[in-house]
């Protein structure tokens, strides 16, 4: 089913979320939807989920508009999926919730228990048919939504940020699935934050800001243009730094001003090197760890932002680091404080620099 | 105390001996309670999804009008009750008044504003997301509906419990609109009444045992829903 959507307005207490989106979910594959917190990412899937009306706009459905009757949502909402993040289980077993979506078009109970077992071994789920849903993990919850949402056989597949917070299998097992839908000709939405993931799995990409398309297009051309100012500006000032990738010993280094730190790349030469501040330990010692990198400095500013202290550091680069405010009490951060920061070398995501 | 003693013992005697009246008031006020806690949890299921279906203008205020109606108490439930079902009251015709039937009725009228008010909240616990979930996975508007009362199961049978208790244990009302006549409309509740004040204590106390059995078992079977409500 082809998804358009037109000058899509969408507001929430006079906020204008969306501010006039346009896009097509044309071809199968999947359609990475970037943008930073709050830039209505959650809000579009939901419109075009047809879970929200616009206030102003059109969406198409096959060229045709979805329309003000219910009956005819109802049948387009048939065709699609949506996995809220976090996904909601329903009371009942993981058996009960992924057999929903089929339980609900009155697929025959066979067939529908077939369907739900071999999703359910697909998401590495074996065996958990008959656990009470709503006591799983975390990663365990957002696999068996995905199944869920599998089992209800759409053509068109919503995913608010799927992997967010989930343990590294889920997460694994989850891109696979995604990936799997996609080769199959289902039309993904992908909302994510993770470029890693927006490498691995994304088709097309579509970045959002301020509830606008800002960007658009095929989703290899954009990450690997190394457009500086472009991810600069997704990822705000943090940690996004122009250097070179040398091979020291077998391993590959990444030096930046006058910092250099392990990462796992095949490039070499000039590359851009990005670091989610969630990904770095803070520490007033030295820690011993199996994290490749520790680079240290005084702390030389701090700003509240999202719920958590973005503390900068003078690394031999200009370093971000997100820690709690329990973590900064408890280091006692503040101005001129010596600090050490850890993180993994596989943190590290690296790209050519073209220019 | 020996009064008491004397008067225990017969009133043992009476329910070990099945005595026919005093099983035929407890059987009646059963099936009226029932009947009526049934009645009002028909009308109480829809009208409470109406008003959580979706958010409308003047949600609060409906059911903050639900919630004072369950503070009118029976008495005037069985004064309006009684205006209307009187021969000269506009629904004279039907010439319920002291019959079961406008018991039935009462009982409802008080149940329903209870049965509404706790079903509201029970259906408003489950949450929109749980809703939106279903239509996600394909759920009609109906099938969405029926899935959050089952979602709410728990304390929707809450609900009906606490109307059943509530109508069960109600006398005045019961007794304006019934009549407490011998054979007749005569329930438990206006049996131990009358046999009290006529000073016939085994009668009554029988029966206060038998309402005090059911008022603890409707108890226990309300601790238990509420129990697996909460998880």
């Amino acid at each position: 089913m082809r998804i358009a959507a037109s000058g899509l307005v969408k507001s929430f207490d006079r906020r204008r979320v969306l501010d006039g989106v346009s896009l097509e979910v044309g071809a199968p594959g999947v359609h990475a939807l970037v943008g930073p917190n709050g830039s209505g990412k959650t809000t579009l899937m939901r419109l075009l989920a047809l879970l929200e009306r616009p206030d102003e706009g059109t969406i198409t459905y096959d060229g045709d508009p979805a329309g003000a009757a219910e009956t005819r949502a109802a049948a387009l909402r048939r065709r699609m999926a949506l996995v809220h993040n976090p996904a909601v289980m329903l009371s009942g077993t993981v058996r009960y919730n992924v057999g929903y979506g089929p339980m609900v078009r009155r697929a025959p109970s066979g067939d529908r228990r077939r369907l739900v077992e071999e999703l359910l071994e697909s998401m590495s789920l074996g065996g958990f048919g008959r656990r009470e849903a709503r006591t799983l993990s975390a990663g365990e919850i957002q696999r068996v939504a995905l199944a869920r949402a599998m089992a209800a056989g759409p053509e068109t597949l919503f995913l608010d940020e799927p992997t967010a917070n989930l343990d590294p299998l889920s997460a694994r097992t989850i891109e696979q699935a995604i990936a799997g839908l996609a080769r199959r000709g289902v039309r993904i939405v992908l909302a994510t934050h993770n470029l890693w993931q927006v490498e691995r799995l994304a088709d097309r990409l579509w970045f959002l800001n301020d509830g606008r398309i800002s960007l658009s297009g095929p989703a290899a051309d954009i990450l690997h243009r190394g457009d500086q100012a472009f991810w600069g500006r997704f990822l705000g000032r943090d940690n996004l730094f122009s250097g070179e990738v040398v091979r020291e010993a077998g391993r590959a280094v990444f030096r930046a001003g006058s910092a250099a730190f392990e990462v796992v790349s095949d490039l070499e030469g000039k590359a851009l090197a990005s670091l989610n501040p969630n990904e770095i330990i803070l520490s007033r010692g030295r820690l011993a760890s199996s994290a490749r990198n520790t680079l240290a400095g005084p702390v030389t500013g701090m700003a509240f932002e999202d719920g958590v202290y973005k503390v900068a550091i003078d690394a031999g680069i200009p370093l971000i680091a997100a820690v709690t405010k329990a973590s900064r009490d408890e280091l006692g951060l503040d101005g001129g404080v010596n600090v050490f920061a850890t993180f993994k070398a596989s943190a590290v995501r690296v790209w050519k620099e073209t220019e | 105390m020996s009064i008491l003693m004397h008067n225990a013992g017969r009133a043992l005697a009476m329910l070990a001996g099945l005595d026919p009246e005093l099983w035929s008031i407890v059987g009646l006020s059963l099936e009226v309670s029932a009947l009526s806690s049934l009645l009002a949890a028909g009308a109480a299921l829809p009208l409470s999804l109406a008003i959580t279906h979706r958010e409308f203008p003047g949600q609060r205020a409906v059911i903050g009008a639900v919630n004072s109606l369950i503070a009118v108490p029976a008495v005037v439930i069985g004064l309006a009750c009684y205006l209307l079902l009187s021969r000269s009251g506009p629904l004279g015709f039907w010439r319920l008044l002291y019959t079961p039937w406008a018991m039935v009725a009462a009982q409802a009228a008080l149940a329903l504003p209870l049965m509404t008010g706790l079903s509201v909240a029970a259906l408003q616990a489950v949450g929109p997301r749980i809703r939106e979930t279903m239509l996600t996975l394909g759920a009609g508007r109906r099938q969405a509906a029926w899935g959050t009362m089952r979602e709410a199961r728990f304390a929707l049978a809450a609900a009906f419990i606490t109307g059943f208790a509530r109508v069960l244990g109600e006398t005045g009302m019961t007794m304006m609109v019934g009549g407490n006549i011998k054979g007749e409309t005569r329930v438990m509740t206006t049996a131990i009444a009358l046999e009290t004040i006529k000073g016939n204590f085994e009668l009554g106390i029988a029966l206060g045992l038998v309402l005090l059995a059911v008022a603890i078992a409707v108890n226990v079977a309300l601790q238990a829903v509420q129990g697996r409500a909460g998880r």
